[in-house]
């Protein structure tokens, strides 16, 4: 059985479900079987999406046959009139979800190889949210599993995503994101898998060397990831300034990753080291006091499973289902609602060490059960090879 | 679906009493705490805001005011214990006691008099200020009283928020479950109509073929109606292998004709025989039915996978839907047809085909001696056809296009001038649209 993935980016950004399209694609690669990724010449969600960047052909990336397409031009306006209808709250009639997606990032050739192709493969669609992938759906309705990474966003409402959750099959990253789905548009429940994701661990931590390579010798809570006010990092600050005012100790408050600095308050209490190598970044978590991530939008989360992997615990937000739920199955972090149940939090771990630890392990425990790659990809290959083998 | 459960070992610690815990702290944290997100300034209890109130003037104070403002000496008497000499002594002191206090009694009386003042003063402020002791000791009783009774509040409403959140996902999870429920009556309503409509089909096609059968005993009737008569007791099957030629080679010549047929979904094959033009339909993925008088044909595309039917055109093309064929086939049978049955059948034809769909008539080639010598060897045929005349009846019965194409057997061009028998092709068929 033929696999290909298609997915608007694939390459250098390493956004969430652009790091899962490359993990899931890699790995099930490395299971021996026949997978390739279809995709767009644009570089990046941060690049215009309506601008080959990449020239259209054949890569090879990682071992992996890339094939890009050149992007449809001049859609743009289509894709900001109803854009700005969304963001303002407005309701999106069938005709304007039409628009919005023909105006989104998309490529006709490349739905035109899947049209002409749709026997020869399985189709892979991550993730729902751009017309690139509601018409790749359209060219082979009855070969995609659809891997929405779906938020409770206006777009999750649109018809053409129930059409898509509907017909497809469908492979979630957490039961909270199926049971958005289940919820938004009643999905059918013979065809989908909760799958997840593998986290990649190293064999072994050394919190030692990053407290020495960056002279951190106190506490300190850990933000890994993009600095976004999307992720909630202001509210995260304001809570710590809110700890920092009640309690005068030595915690210190490290950030990795790349996204906007300037939202670092300017203070002694505030380390931010900018991007890390990824051995860094797995001695930070195994360092850290905690790993906080306040972000309300998370379909699956790498930073707490890493975090976890390091058998660290984690202060989530009570607000997002996913890490909250995460938190709840394994008992290893911290679902908080506000300022005082942040600080109260902290304080109780600082009180009770070994339920700090205890926390850690669960979560360690929990990633290692459930979000090994053997595990994940054997579910993936349960969902695919539900198709037909059809003769090429 | 797949297993979507992840499963939750338990553990020793259990992060929802953890925060139960967490939260309780929280609750009976100070409001200088709880506020900590909003707030720089400390925020105190009532019962701090009591301790730090102004404390009362002590007793021994108001008293030793009270009791010394008057500053006047009136214990001071001039006295002497001589004798003699104390007389003197006396008026002495009383001439410069009463020197002294004609300078010193103003002040001293002036004094007196604001010491009393002040005292007096003193006096009336401390007793003002307990009554506003009292009164701000009350009013704080009270505001201590309505703090509790908030918090109690506020206790309450998280009390029901919690009950809210707990009847929500009651009834999540009962919407949940009614939606499984739904989507399983759905499938099986949704089975049960496969089924039913599968039974009916069923039904139907057992319904059909019984009342084709139950006709089959009427079909020579019908025919002889027509004056052709069926081959009797002669085995046409086995003269068929005999004379007409391998099914092979007849699926060889029967090939050029199906591109006419390209993309057609319900072709029907008139005189089917034994299946050869079938099998070049089903060969290239073209649904088609065949249909033919003789049972030992129609059993014979029977065995071999065929859809068809045993019975007569006219009466098989009547049971049809008006524009339901997008084809019909017939090779070498209208040469058993009398001239009336066969423009009846074109007439049907007509009728039951799609717009643009052909139909397709090979027969015996007149002008081809050989075959015209040759045509009597089969006793069930009826007449030989003019290509002119079978034109001339297509175009009657309201066919366009109509065309006749002579073909040899080995595909050779036809020169029917030129003398060479081989060269005049022994059969033609008519192409005519609808």
């Amino acid at each position: 059985m033929k696999i290909a993935l298609i997915t608007p980016w694939y390459g250098e950004f390493a956004g969430g479900a652009e790091v899962l399209a490359r993990k899931i694609v890699e790995n099930l690669l490395n299971d021996g079987e026949s997978v390739e990724v279809l995709t767009t010449c644009s570089r990046s969600p941060f690049n215009d999406w309506w601008d080959d960047y990449y020239s259209p052909g054949k890569y090879n990336l990682n071992n992996v046959v890339v094939h890009r397409f050149p992007v449809n031009k001049n859609t743009q306006e289509w894709y900001h009139a109803i854009n700005h209808q969304i963001i303002a709250g407005g309701v999106v009639s069938r005709s304007g979800e039409m628009e919005y997606l023909k105006g989104s990032i998309g490529s006709d050739a490349l739905v035109k190889f899947v049209r002409n192709n749709q026997s020869e493969y399985v189709y892979l669609l991550i993730p729902y949210l751009y017309g690139l992938i509601y018409w790749s759906y359209l060219a082979a309705p009855d070969r995609c599993i659809l891997i929405p990474c779906l938020h409770d966003e206006p777009q999750a409402y649109f018809s053409t995503t129930g059409e898509m959750m509907r017909s497809c099959a469908l492979a979630f990253n957490a039961p909270e994101e199926m049971e958005l789905a289940n919820r938004i548009h009643s999905i059918n429940q013979d065809n989908m898998a909760v799958c997840g994701c593998g986290v990649d661990l190293p064999r072994s931590f050394h919190p030692e060397k990053f407290r020495e390579k960056f002279n951190i010798h106190t506490p300190y809570l850990l933000y890994a990831g993009r600095k976004d006010v999307g992720k909630n990092l202001i509210e995260l600050i304001n809570f710590f300034n809110c700890y920092k005012q009640e309690i005068l100790d030595d915690l210190h408050f490290v950030f990795i990753g790349g996204g906007d600095a300037t939202l670092i308050p300017d203070n002694d209490y505030f380390i931010d080291l900018g991007f890390v190598s990824d051995e860094d970044k797995f001695n930070a978590y195994a360092g850290a006091f905690a790993t906080c991530l306040l972000s309300k939008n998370e379909s699956f989360s790498f930073v707490i499973m890493e975090s976890w992997g390091a058998s660290t615990p984690v202060i989530v937000s009570e607000d997002c289902q996913v890490t909250r739920g995460h938190c709840m199955r394994c008992n290893g972090g911290l679902p908080i609602q506000n300022a005082a149940e942040f600080c109260e939090s902290i304080r109780y771990l600082k009180e009770h060490p070994e339920i700090r630890g205890d926390l850690g392990s669960n979560g360690r425990e929990y990633v290692l059960r459930e979000f090994n790659w053997s595990k994940v990809v054997q579910k993936y290959m349960n969902l695919i090879n539900k198709f037909e083998v059809r003769p090429e | 679906m797949e297993d979507n459960t992840i499963i939750n070992h338990d553990n020793q610690i259990n992060v929802e009493e953890i925060m139960h815990e967490i939260r309780e702290r929280v609750r009976n944290q100070t409001p200088v705490v709880r506020s900590v997100k909003t707030s720089n300034n400390s925020m105190d209890l009532p019962e701090q805001a009591h301790k730090k109130s102004p404390q009362n003037l002590p007793q021994s104070e108001s008293n030793i005011l009270n009791s010394n403002w008057d500053i006047r000496d009136k214990t001071y008497t001039i006295t002497s214990h001589r004798k003699f000499l104390g007389k003197v002594l006396i008026k002495g002191r009383q001439i410069i006691n009463g020197e002294v206090r004609r300078y010193i009694d103003p002040i001293i009386w002036k004094q007196s008099t604001f010491n009393e003042q002040v005292a007096h003063l003193c006096s009336l402020y401390e007793k003002r200020i307990l009554d506003l002791e009292n009164s701000l000791a009350q009013q704080n009783n009270q505001n201590l009283q309505k703090y509790k009774d908030l918090h109690e509040f506020l206790l309450k409403i998280e009390e029901q928020e919690k009950q809210i959140i707990s009847d929500i996902t009651h009834i999540r999870s009962e919407q949940s479950n009614n939606c499984k429920k739904v989507s399983g009556l759905k499938r099986i309503i949704e089975q049960n109509n496969v089924k039913s409509l599968s039974n009916i089909r069923e039904n139907l096609k057992d319904e059909i073929t019984s009342i084709i059968s139950n006709k089959n005993p009427d079909i020579d009737k019908r025919l002889s109606l027509y004056g052709i008569s069926k081959p009797g007791n002669m085995d046409y099957f086995a003269f068929e292998e005999h004379f007409r030629g391998s099914r092979t080679e007849i699926k060889k010549r029967q090939l050029r004709y199906i591109p006419f047929f390209e993309h057609c979904t319900n072709v029907l094959d008139i005189g089917c025989g034994r299946g050869e033009f079938l099998e070049l339909l089903r060969d290239h993925e073209i649904p088609g039915v065949g249909i033919d008088i003789n049972k030992g044909m129609v059993n014979y595309c029977h065995s071999k996978g065929f859809k068809a039917f045993q019975e007569d055109a006219i009466n098989y093309l009547r049971l049809l839907d008006d524009n339901s064929l997008d084809g019909i086939f017939s090779d070498q049978v209208i040469e058993h047809l009398t001239s009336e049955y066969l423009i009846s059948l074109l007439d049907q034809a007509y009728r039951k085909l799609k717009t643009e769909s052909h139909i397709i008539l090979g027969t015996v080639n007149i002008l081809n001696p050989g075959g015209l010598a040759n045509f009597f060897v089969d006793p069930t045929h009826v007449s030989p056809i003019h290509p002119a005349y079978l034109k001339y009846c297509l175009e009657i019965a309201g066919f366009r296009d109509v065309q006749v194409l002579f073909r040899t057997y080995d595909d050779r061009e036809t020169d029917p001038l030129s003398g060479n028998l081989e060269l005049i092709a022994a059969d033609y068929v008519m192409v005519g649209k609808k």
